[in-house]
This record gives C-alpha cells, sequence and structure tokens, in this order.
C-alpha cells in the first residue's frame, strides 16, 4: 500500500474513531452524578430558573434528540457554553490549551532529550557504573508518580532554596506578551519581550521537569536495551573494523534503527500528557486545560467536559498518525 | 573521568540555581518574587487568597463562600453588618416599613458613585432587586414569594413593594448588592432572549466584569483561575493608610503549596478548607495565626427520616446519644465547642445552650433503641453513612459513630461521596443516605436564616436539607416567625421551633464549626481574625477593607 493511501484510510478510520468518541463521552458526562441545572445555577436556586435553564439547554429533550443538537453545533465549530465560565467552549479550549501544550512541549523536549541522551550514555557503557546508576534511577523515576516529583521540587525550589516562582504560568507583575501562537515561550520571542520569556520559562521548569520524569526514565530504558540489541548485530561490528569512529556508529548508524520503539513510547507520552497533566497543573496551580477539564467535571460542566474530551481525542490520534509515519521514516521495515 | 562527570553535573546544577536566583531573588529578596505572584509582601499592602474556584462573579448567581467575599468587597449593599452580626445603615441611610408590613421605603446616600464614575442612584437599587427575583438564582431565595417588585420613586428613595408580611427583610438586604443599571445593560448579550427585553440581563458580561460602587474594583479576572482586584481610591468611605490596595484570589487547592507558599509569604490567608493538619503545621509557622471565627457553622449528621431505620425518632435519639461529642470537639476539631442544638449561638434568637440536650450516654441509647420499632431487628439494617470525600476530617466524626454503634449492634458502612454526588443524593428520599455529614452556611444573623434554609420544606431535595423533614408543624412555626414584626416575639417563636426540633431529633448536631482559615498575622491586623464574636453571614469575614497593615 502507498504512503499515501495508508494515511488517507488511517485519516477515515480516524474519523470514525472520534465519531464513537463523542457518543461515547456525550453518555459519560450525562452519567455523572447531579442535576446539571443544579449545578450550573447552584443548589439555591429556584425551581423555575432550573426549568428554564433546562429548556434552553435541551435537557428535558430524548438524549438522541440532545445528541443531534449537539453534534450539529459541533460540526460548525460550536461546543456551546460552559456553565463555569459563561463563555463558548471553544474560546476556553483556546484560552486554555496553548498553556497545556506549552507545558506538554517543554515536558516533551526534556524527554526526548534526557531520554534518548541518557538511554545512548547507558548504552555506551553498558555494565558500568554510569549504566547501574542511571538503571536505579530510572526505577525511581518510572515508579514515582509526577505529582509526588512536583511536591518535591516545590520543596527544594520555593521553600528550601527559593529560586522557582510557585504556581502560575506568568508572574502577576510581568506583562504577558502580546498573543499570536498562544504559547508564551514563542510568543515573546517573537515579541522580542525576553523578560516575559524568561519569566514564562523559569514557570515550566518545575511542573514540567514533573511531568517529564517518569517519561525519561521510560525512555532511557527502551532505547538502552533497543541499542544493546542492535550493538550485536553484524554490520554494527563491520563499521566498527572498518575504523569508523564510535561515537559515529552510536549515534549515526544505531542510534535510527534503535530509536523506533523509543520514539513510539515518547510519542504516546506525549499524547497521555493532555490526560496526566492535571495533576501538575493542579499542585502548581497552572491555567492549563487539563485543570480546566477537572474543574468542568466536578461541576458538571457538559459542554466543556465534551469539548475538552474530543480536543485530546484529536491529539491522541493525530499524535498516533504522525508516530507511524516517523517509525516508518525511521525504520524502513515498518513501511507495510 | 567519574570524578570529573560527577563535578560536571554539579557545577550545572550550581550554575542553574545561581542563574535562577539571579532573576528571580534571593531567599531574602523572595518578596519580590511573591509579589510576581499577585502582591504579598507587607510593604505592597496586598492580600493574596486561595480559594476553590470557579467563581461565579454575577452577585445574582453566586452563592459559594468564596463568591459572596468578593461582592462584600466590589459591591455596596442597602445595609451592612457589624462584625458581630449588627445590621447597620450602608447606602441606605435610614428606611421606614408600613403599618401592614408590605411596603418598605429607603432613604439613600446621594454621594456614591460606581467604578465607572456615575453615580448610584435609587433606581439601580430597584434594578438590582429586579433582576434578582427574575433570574431567581444565587440568594433570590431569601427574597423569591417575599418581595414582589422594588421601584425607585425619587433618585434617592427606592420602594419595595411585598408579596407578603417579612419581618427579617431588612437583615437579608445584607445580600443585596446594588449594580450600575445603566452599564449592565449597556452590555447585555441580544442574541440571547433568555429574559425577553432583558436579554441575558447582563449575566454573560457580568461573569468577567463587575458594575459596583464598592470599595475594590476588578481589575483582572479568570474565574477557573485568579482574580485580582485593586483599590478604588473615589470610594465613599474613609481609607486608613495601611489598609491593602488590592487582593488576589487564586484557585490553589493542593495542601502542599498552600502550605510552601504560606512559609515564604507569598500567601497571606488561606482558604477555610484545610485539614486539621495542615491548620497545625500553618499555625507553626513564625509570624502565622490560625482563626477560630465563629460564624455560625454547625457540623451536622443529617438523619433521612423517610427512610428505614433513621424514620424512627427513638432510632435517631439513639445514635445522638452514641456519639462522642467530646473526641470530636477535643481531638479531631481541636478548640472548637459542642453544638447544643439546630441554631448556633452566632445567631440571634439562638437556644443552642439552653437546649444541649444530647451528650454521648450509652445507656440512654440503650433505652431509645429499647423504644424504637427496630429494636428486634437491627441486623435486618445497615445504615449508609455519606461524607464529602474533600472534607478528609469528616471520616474521622463517621468513624466515632460507627464504632459506637457496632457496639449496640448497629451496623454502619461510610463512604466518601464527591459533593456533585451528594448533591444528586439529596433529590428524592430514596436515594438520601441514612446519614450524611454536611456543615451549612447561612445569609443573616438570626435564627430564621437557620430554620428556613436547613428544616423547611422548601429545601427538602437540596443540599442544604438531607433530612426530608416536611414537618407542616415545623413550617408554620418557621413562617410565622419570619412573619413577626415584633423583634421579642419573633425570637421567642424561634425557641420554640428550636425546641420542637431538639426533640423530633433529626440531626446530630456535632460541632459548632469555627471558621479556620491560616493567615499572615505578623503582616497585618485582621479585625475579624482577632473578634469575639463573629457575623454568621457566609463571606462576610474576608472583607479586605479594614484590614490593616503593619509599618
Amino acid at each position: 500500500m502507498s504512503g499515501a493511501k495508508y494515511i488517507v484510510r488511517r485519516l477515515l478510520w480516524s474519523l470514525v474513531v472520534l465519531f464513537g468518541l463523542s457518543i461515547l463521552i456525550f453518555c459519560i458526562a450525562r452519567i455523572i452524578p447531579g442535576d446539571t441545572a443544579t449545578m450550573a445555577l447552584g443548589s439555591t436556586a429556584t425551581e423555575e430558573a432550573k426549568e428554564l435553564y433546562r429548556e434552553t439547554h435541551h435537557l428535558n429533550d430524548p438524549f438522541i434528540k440532545q445528541y443531534a443538537y449537539w453534534i450539529t453545533d459541533a460540526l460548525q465549530g460550536n461546543f456551546g457554553e460552559s456553565t463555569q465560565t459563561k463563555q463558548p467552549v471553544v474560546e476556553d479550549i483556546k484560552t486554555f490549551l496553548p498553556a497545556t501544550l506549552e507545558l506538554i512541549l517543554f515536558a516533551a523536549i526534556l524527554e526526548i532529550v534526557g531520554g534518548i541522551g541518557l538511554g545512548v550514555a547507558c548504552a555506551r557503557r553498558a555494565g558500568g557504573v554510569l549504566d547501574n546508576s542511571i538503571r536505579v534511577v530510572s526505577y525511581l523515576g518510572i515508579a514515582t508518580p509526577s505529582y509526588v516529583w512536583a511536591i518535591f521540587f516545590m520543596l527544594i525550589f520555593c521553600y528550601w532554596v527559593p529560586v522557582l516562582p510557585t504556581i502560575g504560568r506568568i508572574s502577576a507583575s510581568v506583562a504577558a506578551p502580546a498573543s499570536i501562537t498562544g504559547f508564551y515561550l514563542i510568543d515573546s520571542l517573537l515579541t522580542g519581550n525576553f523578560t516575559a520569556f524568561w519569566d514564562v520559562l523559569k514557570h515550566l521548569v518545575m511542573p514540567g521537569t514533573a511531568l517529564a520524569l517518569t517519561g525519561i526514565a521510560q525512555s532511557a530504558r527502551i532505547t538502552r536495551s533497543s541499542m544493546l540489541d542492535n550493538m550485536s548485530k553484524d554490520f554494527v561490528g563491520a563499521e566498527i573494523s572498518s575504523g569508523i569512529p564510535m561515537r559515529k556508529v552510536m549515534w549515526q548508524y544505531v542510534l535510527r534503527p534503535s530509536a523506533a520503539p523509543s520514539v513510539s513510547i515518547i510519542a504516546l507520552d506525549i499524547a497521555a500528557m493532555l490526560g496526566n497533566a492535571f495533576v501538575v497543573e493542579q499542585v502548581f496551580s497552572y491555567p492549563g486545560v487539563s485543570k480546566y477539564c477537572l474543574n468542568a467535571i466536578l461541576n458538571k460542566d457538559l459542554n466543556a467536559i465534551v469539548g475538552v474530551v474530543m480536543v485530546i481525542g484529536v491529539s491522541f490520534l493525530v499524535v498516533n498518525i504522525l508516530v507511524d509515519i516517523i517509525s516508518a521514516f525511521l525504520d524502513p521495515r515498518n513501511r507495510l | 573521568m567519574k570524578k570529573k562527570t560527577i563535578a560536571s553535573v554539579l557545577s550545572l546544577f550550581m550554575a542553574a540555581a545561581l542563574l535562577l536566583s539571579g532573576c528571580g531573588g534571593t531567599p531574602t529578596s523572595s518578596g519580590s518574587q511573591t509579589q510576581s505572584q499577585g502582591g504579598t509582601a507587607a510593604q505592597d499592602q496586598w492580600i493574596n487568597v486561595n480559594a476553590s474556584l470557579p467563581l461565579n462573579y454575577d452577585p445574582a448567581s453566586g452563592s459559594s463562600s468564596i463568591d459572596l467575599s468578593i461582592v462584600f468587597n466590589v459591591y455596596d449593599t442597602l445595609v451592612f453588618t457589624e462584625i458581630d452580626g449588627t445590621v447597620i445603615p450602608h447606602v441606605a441611610t435610614d428606611w421606614e416599613v408600613s403599618p401592614d408590613g408590605l411596603t418598605y421605603t429607603f432613604h439613600i446616600r446621594d454621594d456614591i458613585t460606581f467604578h465607572d464614575g456615575s453615580k448610584l442612584e435609587a433606581s439601580d437599587v430597584a434594578f438590582s432587586m429586579n433582576r434578582a427575583l427574575t433570574i431567581g438564582e444565587g440568594l433570590a431565595y431569601l427574597w423569591d414569594g417575599y418581595v414582589d417588585y422594588a421601584e425607585a420613586t425619587d433618585p434617592t428613595t427606592v420602594v419595595f413593594h411585598m408579596k407578603s408580611t417579612y419581618a427579617v427583610f431588612v437583615s437579608t438586604l445584607v445580600r443585596l448588592a446594588v449594580l450600575n443599571e445603566e452599564l449592565v445593560m449597556a452590555n447585555v448579550d441580544t442574541s440571547d432572549t433568555t429574559y425577553g427585553d432583558k436579554y441575558d440581563y447582563g449575566k454573560k458580561w457580568l461573569s468577567t466584569h463587575d458594575a459596583g460602587s464598592g470599595p475594590y474594583m476588578t481589575k483582572e479576572i479568570s474565574v477557573t483561575d485568579y482574580v485580582t482586584c485593586e483599590r478604588f481610591d473615589d470610594y465613599w468611605m474613609e481609607w486608613e493608610a495601611n489598609a491593602p490596595k488590592g487582593f488576589t484570589v487564586r484557585a490553589i487547592n493542593e495542601a502542599a503549596t498552600i502550605r510552601t507558599m504560606m512559609s515564604n509569604g507569598e500567601l497571606s490567608i488561606t482558604d477555610e478548607w484545610q485539614t486539621q493538619d495542615t491548620l497545625n503545621a500553618l499555625g507553626e509557622l513564625d509570624g502565622v495565626d490560625v482563626t477560630n471565627m465563629y460564624t455560625g457553622v454547625v457540623m451536622c449528621m443529617e438523619m433521612n427520616t423517610k427512610k428505614a431505620p433513621t424514620d424512627d425518632i427513638h432510632f435517631r435519639k439513639a445514635l445522638a446519644y452514641l456519639f462522642d461529642y467530646e473526641t470530636a470537639y477535643t481531638y479531631i476539631y481541636a478548640g472548637t465547642k459542642k453544638a447544643g442544638g439546630p441554631v448556633s449561638t452566632a445567631y440571634q434568637g439562638s437556644i443552642a445552650d439552653e437546649l444541649n440536650t444530647y451528650s454521648y450516654n450509652v445507656e440512654k441509647a440503650k433505652e431509645e433503641l429499647a423504644k424504637s420499632k427496630y429494636a428486634n431487628n437491627l441486623g435486618d439494617y445497615a445504615l449508609e453513612l455519606h461524607y464529602s470525600a474533600d472534607v478528609k476530617d469528616e471520616e474521622d466524626l463517621a468513624l466515632i459513630l460507627q464504632s459506637a454503634a457496632a457496639e449496640l449492634g448497629i451496623k454502619i458502612n461510610i463512604t466518601a461521596t464527591p459533593f456533585a454526588t451528594l448533591i444528586a443524593e439529596a433529590a428524592t428520599p430514596e436515594t438520601t443516605a441514612h446519614i450524611t455529614i454536611m456543615a451549612p452556611s447561612d445569609s443573616y444573623s438570626e435564627a430564621g436564616s437557620v430554620l428556613k434554609l436547613h428544616y423547611h420544606s422548601s429545601t427538602a431535595g437540596t443540599f442544604t436539607q438531607f433530612e426530608w423533614l416536611l414537618d407542616e408543624e415545623l413550617d408554620r412555626m418557621i413562617d410565622t416567625a419570619l412573619a413577626e414584626s415584633n423583634y421579642d416575639l419573633r425570637m421567642e417563636m424561634y425557641a420554640q421551633a428550636q425546641k420542637y426540633l431538639d426533640e423530633l431529633c433529626p440531626t446530630i448536631w456535632v460541632i459548632e464549626q469555627p471558621e479556620q482559615r491560616g493567615y499572615q498575622s505578623g503582616t497585618f491586623y485582621w479585625p475579624e481574625a482577632e473578634a469575639e464574636v463573629n457575623a454568621p453571614i457566609m463571606g462576610r469575614s474576608l472583607y479586605f477593607r479594614t484590614i490593616q497593615f503593619y509599618d
């Protein structure tokens, strides 16, 4: 099958998956305990006010009719209004998603550089002190959840050696950069606002590292074992015996075929971070979409729940497709 | 080589730390970093508070503790309450009530301006009441069924026309935030016709803006994350030199984050939902104290009177005698006091001290149990006890009752339940657990406020009443009391209702729960925190205008 056909087929399947996801999350959001009108207006709202809310939001209609209303609007890019913020959910997602994506991107860079770098270092000195030390540390990294790291970092860098800001995305005393992409780091660079860039970067250090650590440990382990596996192959011995420096053999000839499994894991990790970031966002009071979604669930904000989950679903699908393409590029055996 | 690698890593770490500290401030200059989070340092005279958000910023819709606190700071009301709950004139200078009690005429000040510089007039007051009644959310229940409509008869006179007599009406007006009518109506969403020719009545706009005349005005808001308000210099009341220049409320819920921020001064006042462990830790920090403000909250174990076996009065009394109150107020909520009845001693008209009927007494519990119709088949029932999963200390209260009940053969299953689920459960007697732990707060400083909100049939099915009393006699007593204009008679009627409730025993009144917040007592003087008596009015304790920073 040609690459283009494969991608088209994957995209079509993705649409089917998204349709299924929309039905599933639409149902789940309505199963969450609590009367939607009461959650939106408060328990003390008058019965007339609650009934008006139900009527206005089609909550008294049969389920299928409710879904039809929703999907018709959603196809036009309208996910309805959030009961928390009283703003269109799309606007909320535009506000909060870039913050989370920026955090995840930062964590992803740490994971790629740290995970693959450490994996290669361990493979080069397999059985040595560095390899064994990193192996032990990586077990710790895999076994320790990100919120524990978050609290640990906060204790060190906000309490014992207070060099990093405790909460938020940018300090109140620093003007946020003019919004171009919604990513503060990029926007501050584009507008030459280096004060904001530095401040935003400092706000990303702790949550980003806490989010990335488990992935770093995991990808380091996978990269190491995959590298060791490939290093035992004949072609590597031939390259070494023909006088190619070890460093070049490792980075140029062994890493490329060894990276495919790590890339898959890292990519899925990055997609999963969208769902996992809420814990870190909660600890650092980071205004991201995961925290927004958590609040939406606690307050039975139906439109917000469905909107955010759909966005996370799309992200997963896009990342999965990208992983397949990158894997095929890295290892031609995957181009099937 | 290895030593070199380790040294390199350490050097890198140190360099990173120095680099960060160079721009982030050293420990001694953490104030600047602190201030960068919204300001905390004493010299900035800024108050930072954490709370559970999202905010419901429209005063006609908000009903949570933090929503109502912000209303006190951003809006003015016709009347206000002193720290102890005494009602005093505020926007209103004086008022008259017609002989039949059906018309209230208020005269208002003519020197108040809104934050946009326009003048506050009687029409704004009338608009605010009519809007609240139409929308019917938030605290509108205080006036729903009592107030017909409001109208301005001249720029400084507003008249409220009542549907029925409502003796506590003036006290409830502490909840009526006065909105700038012109500003609100200029910002209605004309695509939304929920309220006919009033469109959305400005709900969308007011969810992120203020239209008030209060001591602070909104500077920046993200309802899910924070709100920052700064001092309104043209406020009609005087400003003390050391009053806060502004405040920021942030959504911070993690205990570890709160403890860190309190310890380095980034947070001025915590929310009131911290566990006893966290409060104890905060109390040990230098310059930090924990408040003990009795604001009328009674921690209740509410028993479903429409479900067997808690539908039996003797069974309920047995449980009330089985609870070890002393352990609750001595160890679990150390330093609090036992609740004597349905209405906290903080309210006018409370007779909790006089009642105090139930105490830990196993013999009496056995006696009551023997009188119960379920005495011979206790094994057929397993009681469900639900508490809010967010309030971890409540589990300890549940365990006390569970262990005592087990000794008499009563089985209790304890479940930590999300608050949303508790609200859903409250919808019908069948879905309501046998016992639910809840600590409701109220809106004005008379016992009638608690009696109406917690025990009147009109609130059955909401999270303020899990008892499902539906008792017509009690309803009559409450309604008659609220309509009685003679203060002494009204207090007597409240007393009768409390005695009646005490005999029904629908609730185990556990403790009077103080509002406990950590605060930077070494940095500023907070009158409410140090008062002997506090107003039993939710949100009133966080009134920032009268806080004084030390020089």
